[in-house]
C-alpha cells in the first residue's frame, strides 16, 4: 500500500470514527416518529438520562427510516402500541422478534411469528435483553485507561497505526460468533486491505462445537420423528434452534381425546436440563458413559462404519458398560420399530466429535438424513484463526493493535490459555513514555475486558443498531433500531466501516449498501418488505451432501479420581453477559430455585460421600474444587437426576467488572467456572480434588421444598426431600403425605388410550359434584375468560415468567428479600420430583392466579379491594388495597404477592423506562398478582370497538343495498370476536404452546375444548374455589419393553 | 360477722366499717405521698412506651417489611399479639360484668382495677390492627363513611367485624368504667381539701349528690350495661376466632374456635387480674379487700377455663384425626413434631398441666404460687395465640409454597413496647385514681356488718 | 319567721341508713310528697319510701337495641344491594349471614348507649350547681351521712311545722336549705 493510500485510509478512519459517534441525525427524519411519541419520549428520556450521568442531551427517534411490523397500523398513535419487527443476536445467531413500542420506548419483546428460530416465541433471554437496553451500568462514553476522552484521540491514534502498519502486520481482530452477512463482508474486505492482518474468534459456547473433519451445521426437523435421541443435547432450551425444535416437540406431543398420539424422548445427560425433564426416559451418564452409549448404539443399529467414512481400519469401539449397552438394545429396538427417516439422534453442543460423528452416522443408518436431519454450510462466518494463535501472538510480542469487537474474552477465555495476562501486559506495554501497543475494547458496558485494554468504545445495544444476522438455519433477517443510541454507542459494522475508511455513514447505510449488492430487482419494495417480515424471504441455507466423516477415536476412559466437572452456561444469566440484569439475576432456576448466585450441583451420592461426619452435605455448604492446581470454592446445591460423580459448574458468575448488580458485599457474586476450564476440556474436565470446606452460605433460593413423593415410602424417596428441609419440616417424608395432595397428575400414553375416565382413578375422592350452600350469582358476561396449562408440553423454561414480569411491571426485590421468602413474580413455576432422587421424573407446574369463581382472597378483603368482574376475573383495585394481607393468607395456591417495602423505582432508575404505560406501578403496602393480563383484554375490545364503529360508518357511506348489508354483517361478525389476537404475556411467550387462554363460555374457543378433555384438572378441588385455571394431566410415552418403575406410571401427587 | 349464702365469709376483713373504706380509698388517692419505688416504675414503663413509639416510627417509615412477614406467613406477632391482648381485656370485663351478673360480691373490691385492665388491654390490642396494615395512611377505609368514591367496606369480611366489635367493645368499656367512677369522683370532691381538687374532681362527678332517685335509675342502668356488656365480651373474642375460622386454612376452618378463645380468654384475663392484685395488694396494703377469699375464688375461676382449654385442645386433635382430613391431620402432625412443635407442647404444659395445681385449695390461697401460675399462665397462652397463627400459615396446601417465619428484633420492640405502654398507664391510675370503688364497698360493709338485707345492687326485684 | 320562696328545703340529717329509712317512711306517712333523700351509696326501700318506684329505662334500652339492630342490617344491606355493588366471591349480594355479627353488635351498642343516655337525662346530670350544694353540711352526704329533704314546694310545707315534724324524727341535725 502507498503511501498516500495508507493516508487517505488513516484520514477516512479518523473520520469515520468522529462521524460514528457525533451522528445525530444522518438521515432523514423517520416517518413514524409524530410529535406527540417525540415529545413523550424527549422527556422521559430527560428525567432518567439526567440521572444515568448524561448531560440532558435529548435522545429521539432512531436516525433512519424503521418500519413497523405490517401486524400494526403503521402510524404511531400516542396510547397505541407499534410493533417492529427486528433481530436479536444470541450467540451470534439471530432470532426474530416483534419489539412493543410505546411512545417511542421498546417496552416488551415477542417473537416473530414468521421467524425460523422464533416461531412467536421467546426465550428469557429475548425477554430480558429489553432490559440491558436501559441498564444504567452501561458504559456511557469511550474512556481510555478508565479516563473519559474524546474520541478523536483515539481516530488519530488509530489512523496513525493502520499508516504505521505494513499491510496491517500486527493488527488483530478478535471478535465473537459472527453470523452477520454484512459483517462477514467487512471482515473479508479488511483482510483483503490489510493482507497481514488477522481476524480470531473467541465465544464461550460457540467455541464449544465439535471441530469436525468438515465444518458442517446439522439442523432437525423433529415433526416426523416418533423416536428422538438426545445426546447431552438441551435441545429444548440451550440451542440455536432450540424455540422451533420445542415448539416441533410438543406440537408432536399435545395428546388430546381426539389425537392420543405422540412421540418418545430419551435423554442421555450427565446433568438435568430442561430437555431431560422433558424425557419419557432420561439416563443419567457422565460425559465418558455417553460416549460409550453411542459406540454401543451404533454397533446395535449396525452401522457398518465403512457405510460412511473412507477411513479404514475403524477405530475400535469401547468397552461399553453394562447400563449403557442395557439402554442401547432397548433404543436400538425402538430405533427400528419407528421405522426408517421416523427418528432423530441429536448430539449435544458439549459432546466431542466423535460422539456427533457416530450419531449422524446412525441418523445416516436409519435413513433420518433428509428427512429429520439435513446438513447445512457453516452459518458462523469461517475463516478466523484460533484464539489460542492470537495468545500466542500476544505473548510474543506480535500484536501491535488488538480490537476486541464486543465479548469478554478477559473474563470468560479458559484460564490456561492466559489470555487476560497477555492482554494486561500488552495493553501496559509502553516505550519511550508512550504506550507501545493499542488495545481496544468495544462493548455495551465496561467488563472485564474492558479493564484490561487502553481503550473502551461503548457499543449500541442492538435496540439501538441497524444490522443483521443469520439464524441456526441460515436464514438472514434485519436488525432494526427501535430507539437512537441512548450513550453515543457504535455498532461493530459502524466501526468495521471506520477501519476501512468509509466516509462517515451511519449503520442504516451501511446496511442498505450491503443488501444493495445482494438484491436483484426493486430493492426498495424488497427493504420494505424485508423490515416490515423481520425475515429475508428465502435465505435459509440450501441442504448439502452428508459430511466426510473420519471416525476419530473415542475419549479416554474416566479419570482416576473419578469426579468430573461439568461446565455449562447459567440458564439465567448465561455466560455472564446477562450478569447485570436484575429480571434474569432474580428468576428462579429451574429444579433448584436458585437465584443472584451460582453454587455447584452435587448428586446425592456425592453429597453422601463429602459430608463430615456421617451427615450429608447440605444446600450452601462449601466445596471446594481442584483441576490441575486451580482451585474454585463456591456453595453446594443438590440436584436430583445429577450423573453420579459429575458436578455442575455454571458458568456466568464471579465476574467483578461491568456493572453493580456483579458485586456482592464488595466481592464478585457467585464463583467463576472458567479459571477451571480448559482449552482441551470446554464442556468437561476431570477434577482433581473435590473436599468439602465447612463454610455455609444461606443461598436464596424461592422454594425451599425440592421434591414430591407420589408414594410415600416409595424407596428412593426419603433422601429426595433435602435434609435441611426435612430438619425444617421436622418428621419423616411419609409424614409429609404429599402423594396424596394430588397437585401433579400423570398418566402414560397407554392408560391413556385404554381408559377416558382414568381421571377418576387418579383422583377418586374428587367424584362428587361441588355444592354450594348459597344460590350462586348468574355469569353476566357472555364473554368469561379462562386458562388451561398442559404439564404434557410444559418444559419449565421460565419464558413466562420473565415476559409476565416485562409486561406488568413485576419489581424485583433482591436477594435478601427472596432469602425473605417475598418474590414477586406472578406466574411461577413449581418444580416436583418423583421417583429415586438418583434420576426422578420432573413436573413443571406454572402456576399464575387461579381467578377462583368462589374466591376466598375477595370474601375477606375488608375494604373490597380485590372483587370478580362479570367476566370472571379476580381482580385486585391497587388504590384501594389497605395491604391487611388477609386475602393472601386465605389463598391455598399463595399467588398473591406483597409489597412488604417499596419494591418498584419509580423515576430513580433509567429501568423504569421499560415500564408497560398501560399497566400501573404498584406502591409499598400493596397487594397485587396475575390479571390474566386485563390490559391486554381490554385493548383488544378497544380494537374491536374500534373496527366496529368503522365498518358501521363504511355501511352508512355505501352506495349499494348490498354492500351496506354485507357491511353491517361484517361490523357484527367482528362484534363477536373480541378475542381475535388477545395472548395472555405467558401464553404468547411460551415456546411449546402449553398455555391456553380464551373465552371459555365459547364452546368453539380452544380453551373450552382444552377443558372439555378428560386431562383437565383444577387444583385441590375439594376447597371448592372452582378455580378458572385448569390443568392437563402430565401423560408420558415410556417405552413399553422397558422393565422397572415406569416414569410417569398411573399417579398423581 | 353473719354471711348470706351468696356471700362467702371473709370478702372483706373482719371490722370494715364505711369509716375505714372512706379513709383508705380517698386516703390512696387525696393524701398518698409521692412514692419512689412508684416513680421507678413509672419510667420504666415511660422507657417501654417509648420503645413502642420509636418502633412504630419505624415500622411506617419503612413499611411492614421491617417484620418477619413473609410469602405464605401474612400474619405474624402482629395480629397474635392483638389476640394476646384482646383476650387479656376480656377477662377484666368478665369480671367486673359477668361476676356483677353472677351476683358473685367478691368482685366489688376488684373490679375498678380489672375494667381499668380491661381498658388498656382493649388500646393495646386495638393499636395492633392498625399497625398490621400495609397502608396505614388509608386505615379510615374500613370505616363505613360517606365518601366521595361511594365505596363501603365489605362487610362479609372478618376483619370488618373485628374492626366494628373492637370499636363497640372500647366505648363500652369506657363508659362502664366511667359510670362506675361517678359516685367515686362526687365523694373525692367532697373530700378534698384544695381548691384544684375540688374542681377536677368536681366536674368528673357530674354533680353527683347521691339522691335516692338517682342511686335507683344509676343501679338499674348499670345492672343494663353489665348485662349488655357480657354479650359484647363474647362477640369480640368470637369475631377474633372468626378471622381465622372463616378461612380455608386446615387448623383455622374450624367452629370450635370462638368458644376455644372465649375460654382462653377468661382464663388468661382472669390470671392477669390476680397477677396485678397481688403485688397491688401487698404494695397498697389492701389485705382487708382483696382477701385470701378473692384468690381462692379466682383460683377456681382460672382452673374451670384451665379445663376447657385443655379440652380444646384435645378436642382439636381428635376431631383433625376423626374428620380424616389430609390436611388436618398434616397439620396436627406437625404441631406434634414441626419446625414449632414448642409452642404446642408450652401451651399444653403451661395452660393444660401446670393449672391442674389449682385444685388443692392451700395453692389458691397462697399468694405466691398464685403469682406464679398465673404468670405461667400468661405465657403459656401468649405462645398458644403465636402457635395458633404461625404454623398452620407457615404449610398450607401446596408444598412448593412452604415458608418459615421468624419475628425481627422490631417484632419484639413493639410487643415490649405494648407492654410498657400498658404498665405506664395502669400506674397513673393506681396513682391519681380510686384503685376500689368506694360506695359499692360501703354498700358492701354495711350489709355485711348489719347482715340484715341482701346489697340492693344484687336483688332484682330492687332492680325492675 | 322566713319567707318560703328563699328556702328550697329543710333537711334532716341522719347518722345511719336505718334511721333515714324510717324518716322517710314517717315523713310519707305523715303526707309529705315532695321529699327526697340523700346518701352516700344505695339503700334498698329508700326510694320506693320516698314515692319512687318506676323508672322506664329498660324500655329505652330496648327500644334502642331495636334501632341499634334493624339501622347496621339495613347499613349492610343498603351497601350491598343499592348503593355500589360488587361480586365478591360469587356470593349473594345480600349475604345476611355474614352480617350477623355486625347486627348484633348494632344492637348492643343502640342498646348499651340508649341506657346510658336515658339515666343521664332522667337524672338531670351532669348538673355541677344545685341549691343542695348550698348547705355545707352536705358535702358528708357522699361519705357518711344521710339527708331527708322536705322540699319547700310540698303542699303541707310550712317552714314551721315541718321544722317541728322533722326534729320528731330524731335527726342529728335539721338544716334550713336556701334556694
Amino acid at each position: 500500500m502507498t503511501k498516500a493510500q495508507s493516508q487517505r485510509s488513516a484520514n477516512a478512519a479518523e473520520a469515520a470514527f468522529r462521524a460514528a459517534v457525533s451522528a445525530e441525525f444522518p438521515e432523514g427524519a423517520a416517518v413514524w416518529d409524530d410529535a406527540v411519541s417525540r415529545r413523550n419520549f424527549l422527556r422521559l428520556m430527560g428525567a432518567s438520562l439526567a440521572l444515568a450521568g448524561l448531560a440532558g442531551c435529548g435522545r429521539s427517534a432512531p436516525p433512519a427510516e424503521i418500519v413497523p411490523a405490517v401486524k400494526d397500523s403503521s402510524e404511531t398513535q400516542a396510547g397505541r402500541p407499534t410493533y417492529f419487527s427486528s433481530t436479536m443476536p444470541f450467540n451470534g445467531y439471530g432470532r426474530g422478534v416483534l419489539v412493543v413500542s410505546r411512545e417511542g420506548r421498546p417496552v416488551k419483546i415477542e417473537g416473530n411469528p414468521d421467524h425460523p428460530a422464533s416461531l412467536g416465541a421467546t426465550d428469557v433471554f429475548m425477554q430480558a435483553s429489553l432490559l440491558d437496553l436501559y441498564d444504567p451500568d452501561r458504559s456511557k462514553s469511550a474512556t481510555e485507561a478508565g479516563v473519559s476522552r474524546p474520541l478523536s484521540n483515539l481516530n488519530t491514534e488509530i489512523s496513525a497505526r493502520l499508516s504505521r502498519l505494513p499491510d496491517g502486520n500486527g493488527l488483530r481482530l478478535l471478535t465473537r460468533n459472527v453470523t452477520s452477512p454484512t459483517v462477514t463482508a467487512q471482515l473479508k474486505q479488511i483482510l483483503r486491505r490489510f493482507p497481514r492482518a488477522k481476524w480470531h474468534v473467541h465465544d464461550p459456547v460457540a467455541d464449544a462445537a465439535p471441530a469436525l473433519a468438515e465444518p458442517v451445521d446439522a439442523v432437525y426437523d423433529l415433526t416426523g420423528a416418533s423416536v428422538i435421541v438426545s445426546l447431552d443435547s438441551d435441545f429444548l432450551f440451550a440451542e440455536p434452534g432450540s424455540l422451533r425444535f420445542a415448539r416441533q416437540f410438543s406440537d408432536a406431543r399435545r395428546v388430546r381425546r381426539d389425537k392420543a398420539q405422540m412421540n418418545r424422548l430419551y435423554v442421555a445427560e450427565s446433568t438435568m436440563t430442561m430437555t431431560g425433564s422433558a424425557a419419557d426416559h432420561r439416563i443419567p451418564m457422565d460425559p465418558f458413559g455417553i460416549v460409550e452409549l453411542v459406540w454401543a448404539l451404533a454397533s446395535e443399529v449396525g452401522v457398518a462404519l465403512h457405510d460412511i467414512t473412507s477411513d479404514s481400519p475403524l477405530a475400535a469401539p469401547p468397552t461399553s458398560s453394562e447400563p449403557a449397552r442395557r439402554w442401547a438394545t432397548l433404543i436400538a429396538e425402538d430405533l427400528r420399530r419407528a421405522g426408517s427417516g421416523n427418528s432423530i439422534l441429536m448430539p449435544g453442543l458439549w459432546q466431542p466429535p466423535s460422539v456427533h460423528e457416530l450419531a449422524h452416522a446412525i441418523n445416516c443408518k436409519l435413513g433420518n438424513v433428509g428427512r429429520t436431519v439435513y446438513f447445512i454450510d457453516p452459518v458462523a462466518a469461517q475463516g478466523a484463526a484460533s484464539f489460542a494463535e492470537l495468545v500466542a501472538d500476544l505473548r510474543a510480542g506480535a500484536v501491535d493493535t488488538l480490537l476486541i469487537l464486543d465479548g469478554n474474552p478477559a473474563y470468560d477465555a479458559p484460564a490456561d490459555s492466559g489470555f487476560a495476562h497477555a492482554l494486561t501486559e500488552m495493553t501496559n506495554k509502553t516505550s519511550g513514555g508512550n504506550y507501545a501497543s493499542l488495545t481496544l475494547h468495544l462493548g455495551t458496558h465496561s467488563n472485564e475486558t474492558a479493564f484490561a485494554c487502553r481503550w473502551h468504545v461503548p457499543m449500541a445495544h442492538w435496540l439501538e443498531s441497524w444490522g443483521d444476522a443469520r439464524a441456526f438455519d441460515g436464514t438472514a433477517s434485519l436488525t432494526q433500531p427501535l430507539i437512537a443510541p441512548l450513550y453515543d454507542g457504535v455498532t461493530i459494522a459502524e466501526f468495521l466501516d471506520g477501519v476501512l475508511g468509509h466516509p462517515p455513514r451511519g449503520g442504516f447505510a451501511i446496511l442498505r449498501d450491503y443488501w444493495k449488492q445482494q438484491v436483484t430487482g426493486d430493492f426498495d419494495a424488497w427493504w420494505l418488505k424485508t423490515l416490515q417480515d423481520g425475515v429475508v424471504a428465502d435465505s435459509a441455507s440450501k441442504p448439502r451432501a452428508m459430511p466426510e466423516l473420519k471416525l476419530l477415536p473415542p475419549t479416554s476412559a474416566a479419570p482416576a479420581s473419578g469426579h468430573i466437572a461439568i461446565f455449562r452456561p447459567d440458564p439465567t444469566i448465561w455466560t455472564g453477559e446477562f450478569a447485570n440484569n436484575p429480571w434474569l439475576q432474580e428468576l428462579p432456576k429451574p429444579f433448584t430455585k436458585l437465584t443472584w448466585d451460582n453454587a455447584i450441583g452435587i448428586g446425592i451420592g456425592l453429597a453422601r460421600s463429602l459430608g463430615a461426619n456421617g451427615e450429608m452435605l447440605k444446600d450452601g455448604d462449601g466445596i471446594r474444587i481442584t483441576i490441575d492446581g486451580r482451585t474454585l470454592e463456591g456453595p453446594a446445591i443438590l440436584l436430583p437426576g445429577q450423573a453420579e460423580n459429575t458436578v455442575l459448574l455454571s458458568l456466568g458468575y464471579g465476574r467483578d467488572q461491568g456493572g453493580s448488580l456483579l458485586i456482592e458485599n464488595g466481592k464478585p457474586r457467585g464463583y467463576n467456572a472458567n479459571i477451571l476450564r480448559s482449552t482441551a476440556h470446554r464442556g468437561s474436565a476431570a477434577i482433581s480434588v473435590i473436599e468439602g470446606t465447612g463454610k455455609k452460605t444461606t443461598l436464596a433460593t424461592a422454594q425451599n421444598h425440592h421434591a414430591m413423593a407420589i408414594e410415600p415410602g416409595v424407596p428412593g424417596i426419603e433422601p429426595f426431600l433435602k435434609p435441611d428441609v426435612v430438619a425444617k419440616l421436622g418428621m419423616s417424608v411419609d409424614a409429609l403425605s404429599l402423594s396424596n395432595r394430588k397437585l401433579i397428575r400423570t398418566v402414560t400414553l397407554q392408560q391413556f388410550q385404554a381408559d377416558s375416565r382414568f381421571m377418576d382413578k387418579l383422583a377418586p375422592d374428587e367424584k362428587p359434584p361441588l355444592l354450594s350452600l348459597f344460590r350462586e350469582l348468574p355469569r353476566a358476561a357472555e364473554l368469561q375468560w379462562g386458562m388451561v396449562i398442559d404439564t404434557t408440553t410444559c418444559i419449565g423454561c421460565n419464558a413466562c415468567v420473565i415476559a409476565c414480569q416485562a409486561e406488568n411491571n413485576i419489581p424485583v426485590v433482591g436477594k435478601s428479600e427472596v432469602i425473605n421468602q417475598r418474590e414477586m413474580h406472578w406466574i411461577r413455576i413449581d418444580d416436583y420430583f418423583d421417583g429415586p432422587v438418583e434420576n426422578p421424573s420432573v413436573y413443571h407446574q406454572p402456576v399464575p392466579c387461579m381467578h377462583c369463581e368462589d374466591a376466598p382472597c375477595e370474601i375477606v378483603c375488608p375494604v373490597g379491594a380485590t372483587t370478580h368482574s362479570p367476566e370472571g376475573l379476580n381482580e385486585m383495585t391497587y388504590n384501594r388495597c389497605v395491604g391487611t394481607r388477609f386475602c393472601s393468607n386465605n389463598c391455598p395456591y399463595k399467588v398473591r404477592r406483597f409489597n412488604f417495602l417499596l419494591y418498584s423505582d419509580y423515576q430513580k432508575d433509567s429501568r423504569s423506562l421499560q415500564y408497560n404505560p398501560d399497566v400501573s406501578v404498584r406502591n409499598r403496602g400493596v397487594m397485587e398478582k396475575c390479571t390474566y393480563c386485563v390490559q391486554r383484554i381490554d385493548r383488544t375490545r378497544v380494537q374491536m370497538q374500534r373496527d366496529v364503529v368503522q365498518l358501521r360508518e363504511l355501511a352508512a357511506a355505501a352506495n349499494t343495498d348490498a354492500e351496506r348489508q354485507q357491511l353491517t354483517k361484517l361490523a357484527e361478525q367482528r362484534g363477536k370476536q373480541v378475542v381475535d389476537g388477545l395472548e395472555t404475556a405467558c401464553q404468547q411467550s411460551c415456546p411449546t404452546r402449553a398455555i391456553i387462554f380464551g373465552n371459555i363460555a365459547d364452546p368453539q374457543a380452544e380453551v373450552s375444548k382444552a377443558k372439555a378433555e378428560p386431562a383437565n384438572y383444577t387444583l385441590l378441588r375439594n376447597l371448592t374455589t372452582k378455580p378458572r385455571t385448569s390443568y392437563l394431566a402430565r401423560v408420558t410415552n415410556p417405552n413399553p419393553a422397558w422393565s422397572g418403575p415406569n416414569p410417569g406410571e398411573g399417579h398423581s401427587a | 360477722m353473719t354471711s348470706s349464702p351468696s356471700m362467702p365469709a371473709g370478702v372483706l376483713g373482719p371490722g370494715i366499717t364505711p369509716e375505714k373504706i372512706l379513709d383508705k380509698v380517698a386516703g390512696l388517692v387525696l393524701h398518698r405521698p409521692m412514692n419512689l419505688l412508684w416513680l421507678a416504675a413509672l419510667a420504666m414503663a415511660a422507657g417501654g412506651g417509648a420503645v413502642l413509639t420509636l418502633s412504630i416510627g419505624y415500622l411506617f417509615y419503612e413499611g411492614t417489611g421491617v417484620w418477619g412477614i413473609n410469602q405464605p406467613v401474612g400474619w405474624g406477632f402482629a395480629i397474635s399479639n392483638y389476640v394476646f391482648w384482646v383476650a387479656i381485656a376480656m377477662g377484666g370485663t368478665f369480671i367486673s360484668s359477668g361476676l356483677l351478673l353472677a351476683r358473685q360480691h367478691w368482685r366489688t373490691s376488684i373490679n375498678r382495677f380489672a375494667e381499668t385492665m380491661t381498658l388498656l388491654a382493649a388500646l393495646n390490642a386495638g393499636l395492633y390492627p392498625a399497625l398490621h396494615l400495609g397502608s396505614p395512611w388509608v386505615f379510615y377505609y374500613l370505616f363505613p363513611y360517606p365518601n366521595s368514591m361511594a365505596l363501603w367496606p365489605q362487610f362479609r369480611s372478618p376483619l370488618i367485624w373485628d374492626v366494628v366489635a373492637i370499636g363497640l367493645y372500647l366505648s363500652v368499656s369506657v363508659s362502664l368504667w366511667y359510670v362506675g367512677l361517678i359516685p367515686d369522683f362526687a365523694m373525692l370532691r367532697d373530700r378534698a381539701t384544695d381548691r384544684r381538687r375540688k374542681l377536677i374532681f368536681g366536674f368528673f362527678a357530674l354533680g353527683w349528690r347521691g339522691s335516692s332517685r338517682h342511686w335507683k335509675r344509676y343501679q338499674v342502668t348499670y345492672l343494663l350495661l353489665a348485662g349488655l356488656t357480657v354479650p359484647v365480651v363474647f362477640s369480640v373474642h368470637s369475631v377474633t376466632a372468626a378471622d381465622f375460622a372463616t378461612t380455608l386454612l386446615p387448623w383455622w376452618h374450624e367452629t370450635i374456635l370462638p368458644p376455644y378463645f372465649i375460654a382462653g380468654a377468661i382464663f388468661s384475663g382472669v390470671a392477669m387480674a390476680v397477677l396485678l392484685a397481688i403485688p397491688m395488694r401487698a404494695v397498697y396494703g389492701l389485705h382487708d379487700y382483696i382477701t385470701e377469699a378473692h384468690l381462692n375464688a379466682a383460683g377456681k375461676l382460672i382452673l374451670t377455663g384451665g379445663l376447657i382449654v385443655t379440652y380444646t385442645y384435645i378436642a382439636e386433635v381428635w376431631a383433625s384425626w376423626y374428620g380424616g382430613d389430609l390436611y388436618e391431620w398434616f397439620q396436627t402432625r406437625s404441631y406434634f413434631a414441626g419446625p414449632y412443635a414448642w409452642c404446642w407442647w408450652v401451651a399444653v404444659v403451661c395452660n393444660g398441666i401446670v393449672p391442674q395445681l389449682l385444685w388443692f385449695p392451700r395453692v389458691r390461697r397462697n399468694s405466691l404460687l398464685m403469682w406464679l401460675i398465673c404468670s405461667d399462665i400468661l405465657i403459656g397462652m401468649w405462645t398458644e395465640r403465636f402457635m395458633i397463627l404461625v404454623p398452620v400459615l407457615q404449610k398450607g396446601h401446596l408444598p412448593s409454597v412452604w415458608g418459615f417465619y421468624v419475628p425481627t428484633w422490631i417484632d419484639w420492640s413493639t410487643f415490649i413496647g405494648t407492654i410498657g405502654f400498658f404498665a405506664f398507664g395502669f400506674l397513673l391510675f393506681l396513682r391519681y385514681l380510686p384503685m376500689l370503688s368506694s360506695s359499692e364497698l360501703m354498700e358492701l360493709s354495711h350489709v355485711t356488718d348489719a347482715g340484715r338485707h341482701l346489697p340492693t345492687e344484687f336483688s332484682p326485684d330492687h332492680a325492675g | 319567721m322566713p319567707d318560703e320562696s328563699s328556702i328550697f328545703c329543710l333537711a334532716a340529717e341522719f347518722c345511719s341508713p336505718e334511721e333515714i329509712l324510717r324518716a322517710a317512711q314517717q315523713a310519707r306517712a305523715a303526707g309529705y310528697l315532695r321529699t327526697e333523700a340523700f346518701t352516700p351509696f344505695p339503700i334498698k326501700g329508700l326510694p320506693e319510701a320516698i314515692g319512687f318506684d318506676k323508672t322506664w329505662i329498660p324500655f329505652a334500652c330496648l327500644a334502642g337495641g331495636c334501632i341499634g339492630a334493624v339501622a347496621a342490617w339495613f347499613m349492610c344491606w343498603y351497601a350491598n344491594v343499592i348503593s355500589y355493588t360488587w361480586i365478591v366471591g360469587n356470593r349473594p349480594l345480600n349475604s345476611w349471614p355474614a352480617f350477623i355479627t355486625i347486627i348484633v353488635d348494632g344492637m348492643i351498642g343502640g342498646a348499651f348507649f340508649t341506657a346510658l343516655a336515658a339515666m343521664f337525662l332522667l337524672n338531670g346530670l351532669p348538673r355541677l350547681n344545685h341549691p343542695m350544694f348550698n348547705l355545707d353540711a352536705f358535702s358528708r352526704a357522699t361519705q357518711d351521712r344521710f339527708f331527708l329533704c322536705i322540699q319547700s314546694n310540698d303542699l303541707q310545707f310550712d317552714p314551721v311545722v315541718t321544722r317541728s315534724f322533722l326534729i320528731t324524727l330524731a335527726p342529728a341535725a335539721v338544716h334550713e336549705v336556701p334556694t
